[in-house]
Order: C-alpha cells, then sequence, then structure tokens
C-alpha cells in the first residue's frame, strides 16, 4: 500500500451536476442550506466541503458521495 | 439574550445620539454666558441626567459583555462584522480570528518593548564629566506594573538631544487602537481568505 500524501488535490463535479439538473448555484445553496458563494467556492475548487456538507449534496443529486468528489489522478 | 438585556441595550443605542448631542452643545457653548432662569439650569439638570443613565447603561453593558456568554455572542458578532452563515464562513471566521488575534499578541508584545525601554541621549555640564567626556547614553527598563514609573535616563542642568521614556499614548488611546487593530485585522483577513476560497 502507497503512502497517502499529507494534501489531497481533490475533484468534484457539482458543476456538471447542477447544470445537467439546471438549477442557478443560488437555488443549489437555497436547497442544502449554504450560501451562494460557498456553492462557487465549491465548484471552484476553493473550498472543500464537510463531510456532513458533501452527504448533503449526494443526497440533494441523489447519487453516492464519490461520485461528487474524487481525488485527484485516482480512476474510481 | 434576555427581554432586560435587550430594553437596555434598545435604550442605550436610543440614548446614545441624545448623549452625544448634548455633549456636543456643551463643549461649543459656554453656558455661563446663559442668564438664571434662562432654562440653563434646567439644561444642566436634563442633561446630567442624561449623562448619568448614559454612563450606567454603558458600565452594565460593557461587565454584561464580560460576564454573559449569550449577551456576548449576540452583541459583539454585529459589531465585529461576523459572518457565520454557513460552515465555510464559519471555517473563515475562525482562520481570521487566528490571524488576528496572532497578529494582536504581536503588536503587544512590540508595545512591551516600547513601554518597557528608556533611551536617553543628553550632553552634561562640563563639571559632571565623566574622563572629560560630557555625552551621554542612558539605557533603562520601566518594569513598573501599578504606578507611573520615573524615567531613568535624566541629565539635570544638562542639554537633551533625544529621551524616549515609555509609550507616549495614554491608556485610552491605547486601548481603542487596540480595539480598532483587532477589528481591522480580523476584517481585512477574513476578506483575503473569502477571496482565496
Amino acid at each position: 500500500m502507497g503512502r497517502i500524501p499529507s494534501k489531497l488535490a481533490i475533484l468534484n463535479r457539482v458543476h456538471v451536476l447542477r447544470a445537467e439538473k439546471k438549477i442557478s448555484q443560488q437555488a443549489l445553496a437555497d436547497e442544502i442550506g449554504v450560501t451562494r458563494a460557498t456553492i462557487n467556492a465549491i465548484e471552484s475548487g476553493g473550498y472543500n466541503p464537510s463531510l456532513e456538507l458533501a452527504f448533503r449534496l449526494a443526497s440533494f443529486f441523489d447519487t453516492g458521495v464519490e461520485d461528487i468528489f474524487q481525488i485527484e489522478g485516482k480512476k474510481k | 439574550m434576555k427581554k432586560y438585556d435587550r430594553i437596555i441595550v434598545k435604550l442605550f443605542l436610543f440614548t446614545l445620539p441624545l448623549a452625544m448631542l448634548l455633549g456636543f452643545i456643551i463643549t461649543q457653548m459656554n453656558m455661563n454666558d446663559f442668564a438664571p432662569g434662562s432654562g440653563r439650569d434646567w439644561f444642566n439638570s436634563f442633561s446630567g441626567l442624561v449623562f448619568a443613565i448614559w454612563m450606567l447603561q454603558t458600565l452594565y453593558i460593557s461587565a454584561r459583555l464580560i460576564l454573559s456568554n449569550s449577551f456576548r455572542d449576540s452583541i459583539l458578532p454585529r459589531l465585529a462584522f461576523f459572518k457565520e452563515r454557513d460552515e465555510r464562513e464559519a471555517l473563515i471566521t475562525g482562520q481570521a480570528a487566528r490571524h488576528s488575534f496572532l497578529t494582536t499578541l504581536a503588536l503587544l508584545i512590540f508595545f512591551l518593548c516600547l513601554s518597557l525601554f528608556q533611551v536617553a541621549v543628553y550632553k552634561l555640564p562640563p563639571e559632571q564629566a565623566v574622563a572629560g567626556k560630557t555625552g551621554t547614553l542612558t539605557l533603562g527598563v520601566n518594569m513598573d506594573l501599578l504606578a507611573q514609573g520615573q524615567s531613568a535616563a535624566h541629565s539635570s542642568a544638562g542639554v537633551d538631544y533625544f529621551r524616549y521614556s515609555g509609550l507616549p499614548l495614554s491608556n485610552t488611546g491605547i486601548i481603542l487602537m487596540l480595539i480598532f487593530w483587532q477589528l481591522a485585522s480580523y476584517n481585512y483577513f477574513a476578506k483575503r481568505l473569502n477571496l482565496q476560497s
């Protein structure tokens, strides 16, 4: 088993999933109880959400957390 | 916040402009110019009463801010422009508060150094010359915690070139500066962290 780096680059598909659902950042933010700036920060990769928020996003998009968030360079 | 506290805070906020207005009037106008019986006495009594109430409210509120967690949490975050609407903003608040705390601590250490050290450069009178030299550099440390310490460097009858014996600011000036520093540094770091994410 390889050593896990101390800092993981986490990619997410929130932008894609939101586009598929055809909803705005504000609408998504209202649905999961955060600000629009937080959705923007998550989509741009500037902020990695907590586990709770990740599960809330997964629940909203009706998918698994691993379908939204992946470690860069690691295939599912 | 308790109902009683809410009433006191509202009363404080509503009487603040009145107290400031009265303070402005008193400082700008010489009340002795007005003849007795022309409302001067009534005005003095009224403004005195307003100031007394305002001072009591201020003391009560500042004491409550120290003693009550809920009171402090409901008042000070608004004054400091805290934004904690979700987890990201709460995280930014924490990080900005950390930065602010550390910069304030650094500033306090710097102020401590400035208030401790005393330096004087002066010229002694010829009769007090040491080994024929009259130019003197005196270094001192003021460790008085309670009373205002005496300057360690003094030139008696000589000529002062430079004299530094502690911070030139008053207590009120230092406290006000630290309050503004805390607010400004917190908001600066919060804004910067917000832009980074």
